[in-house]
């Protein structure tokens, strides 16, 4: 199916269903490049950061082989959606080739900005929730869209500090950014426990209010706990480096039955890579909670 | 508040200070909810140091353990102060490393580390380089216009750097290789073929030809260049070894 006929077709919700083992996904990294190939038990489709496969080389090759076995999303993380400034073209244009070239099932991007001037920092940074702000992603998601012909998914972030002057809630900005750009949501169940921890707010208030029509692909991941020396308060980091958290596949579980539908999970594991085995019984854990709709 | 393109400049100025400064108009912009705002803000410069660290130390595996592993953090920290990234694809980040290591004042008693470094950065491009169409055996004629390959770059350094760089990079404990540092320098063609990166030593007039080749793409022009000062040079030795390595790529695709 061509890019152009998923816009027609509003953006596929599940997965291609052909040959689909699971609809649990897991990030395709260097370290499991040759053992992917084997199509390893429990993971049903890959996740792919596409600027990692900018220019050329060994990784373009790597691709070529798993996109021949696997249905693949593409999850940028450099757009910068939420500066003060349109979306770098080249950038953009790197990504369009890919996605010409492999026609990932979804590319997604964050409700965060990286660049300022000249510069282009390698974090999700934490934006204000106003009206300024959605303008200006409304803004950039529109250029997106209209640039890739298709629509995108955005994803909730984790942040460590936040705005005093708030006008909205984090679930109220997504829902408005789908709602005028149609773009749709990635929602990041762990995030939303990070963001109750660190913030203060009921995470199932996050789940009961989100627009769950919206919701194309949902990711599981696991958090680190940080301590300030001598401080007794402690903040949670979204390292992506751990296996998933009881609380995260409690709040997951309730999701699940909240929305009633499946949706395309992904275990993400990007720091302190584990083995493919790991990243297997992880996946497996998902899809029994996506089947009985409950934490087993 | 403040408009979101000065809070932004002023985010970013606040994490690239190396001094971890916090300035009272920045810091009223947040909830400080029990932690104060400098922690919370070194959350995030904490991340964007060691993140783009292990970027360094990943692209400079031979340099990191010339100078080991605490050397390399605190040399990386002041370059990435004054060259934090200017795109949101960080393949090539650190291109200007080898440089900045030229200038460092802690490592000039080892004068060979920012030639090591430079044959680790052309490794690195040479890996992320595009793919480019192969020229073939039967389009080559002497009036043919010669491309090196994205995937192919040449280096030399007063310094044996690819035998510096093997010996760091030595796992094997039980039958250490021999480096003699003082053996004199090297031509080199570092070149993707297959999945592999391979490095190749050049004869003076392999490396010369391979340079003219670069510089102006004329084969002719290169060849009665490189046959006034080697007159012995064989064109055909010459093809014979380099076409099948993947180096030149095919400019009338």
């Amino acid at each position: 199916m061509t890019m152009k006929q998923k816009k027609n077709n509003k953006l596929i919700k599940s997965l291609p269903a052909d040959n689909l083992l699971s609809v649990v996904g897991v990030g395709l990294r260097t370290k499991h490049y040759d053992e992917i190939l084997n199509k390893p038990d429990n993971i049903g489709w890959l996740e792919v950061h596409p600027e990692n496969y900018f220019g050329g080389g060994i990784n373009l090759y790597y691709l070529e082989k798993a996109r021949e076995l696997y249905e693949i999303s593409f999850h940028g993380v450099g757009l910068s959606l939420g500066s003060d400034k349109l979306v770098c073209k080249n950038h953009l244009t790197q990504i369009k080739e890919l996605i010409d070239r492999f026609e990932p099932f979804s590319f997604s991007e964050h409700l965060s900005w990286s660049a300022s001037g000249n510069a282009h920092l390698n974090d999700l940074l934490p934006l204000p929730y106003n009206k300024e702000v959605v303008n200006r992603l409304c803004s950039n998601i529109n250029y997106v869209q209209d640039f890739l012909n298709m629509e995108i998914l955005i994803e909730n972030p984790s942040t460590y500090i936040s705005f005093g002057e708030n006008e909205m809630k984090e679930w109220e900005v997504i829902n408005e950014l789908s709602s005028k750009t149609g773009c749709k949501i990635l929602l990041d169940i762990n995030n939303i426990y990070v963001q109750s921890q660190n913030h203060g707010f009921s995470q199932f208030d996050y789940i009961d209010n989100i627009n769950h029509d919206n919701i194309y692909e949902l990711h599981l991941a696991g958090y680190s706990e940080f301590s300030f020396p001598d401080k007794k308060q402690k903040i949670l980091i979204d390292t992506h480096s751990k296996k998933v958290h009881d609380p995260v596949w409690e709040l997951f579980s309730y999701a699940m039955k909240k929305f009633g539908c499946t949706i395309p999970t992904l275990i993400e594991w990007d720091d302190d890579i584990p083995s493919l085995d790991i990243l297997s019984a992880e996946a497996a854990k998902a899809e029994k909670i996506i089947i009985n709709k409950s934490c087993p | 508040m403040l408009r979101l393109k000065d809070i932004q400049k002023s985010f970013i100025e606040t994490i690239l200070d190396k001094n971890k400064n916090c300035n009272s108009e920045f810091k009223s912009l947040f909830d400080e909810n029990n932690i104060s705002i400098e922690d919370r803000i070194s959350i995030y410069r904490g991340h964007f140091i060691a993140s783009l660290t292990a970027i360094l130390k990943d692209t400079y595996p031979a340099t990191t353990k010339i100078v080991g592993d605490k050397f390399m953090e605190a040399m990386s920290r002041e370059y990435i102060y004054l060259n934090p990234p200017n795109s949101g694809c960080l393949n090539l980040y650190g291109s200007s490393f080898p440089e900045f290591v030229k200038k460092f004042e802690a490592t000039k008693s080892l004068p060979y580390l920012a030639d090591v470094a430079e044959l680790e950065k052309i490794i690195n491009s040479v890996y992320y380089a595009k793919d480019d169409k192969p020229l073939l055996p039967q389009n080559i004629s002497e009036s043919c216009n010669l491309s090196l390959a994205s995937s192919a770059c040449l280096f030399s350094s007063k310094f044996p750097v690819d035998s510096i760089r093997d010996f760091v990079m030595s796992e094997d404990k039980n039958n250490p290789q021999q480096l003699d540092i003082s053996s004199g320098g090297v031509s080199l063609l570092i070149c993707r073929k297959g999945k592999d990166t391979i490095i190749y030593q050049l004869e003076d007039s392999e490396y010369k030809i391979l340079k003219l080749i670069g510089n102006s793409g004329i084969l002719e022009d290169a060849l009665t260049s490189i046959l006034i000062k080697y007159p012995d040079f064989n064109f055909s030795e010459f093809i014979q070894k380099f076409i099948p390595i993947g180096c030149f790529k095919d400019v009338s695709y």
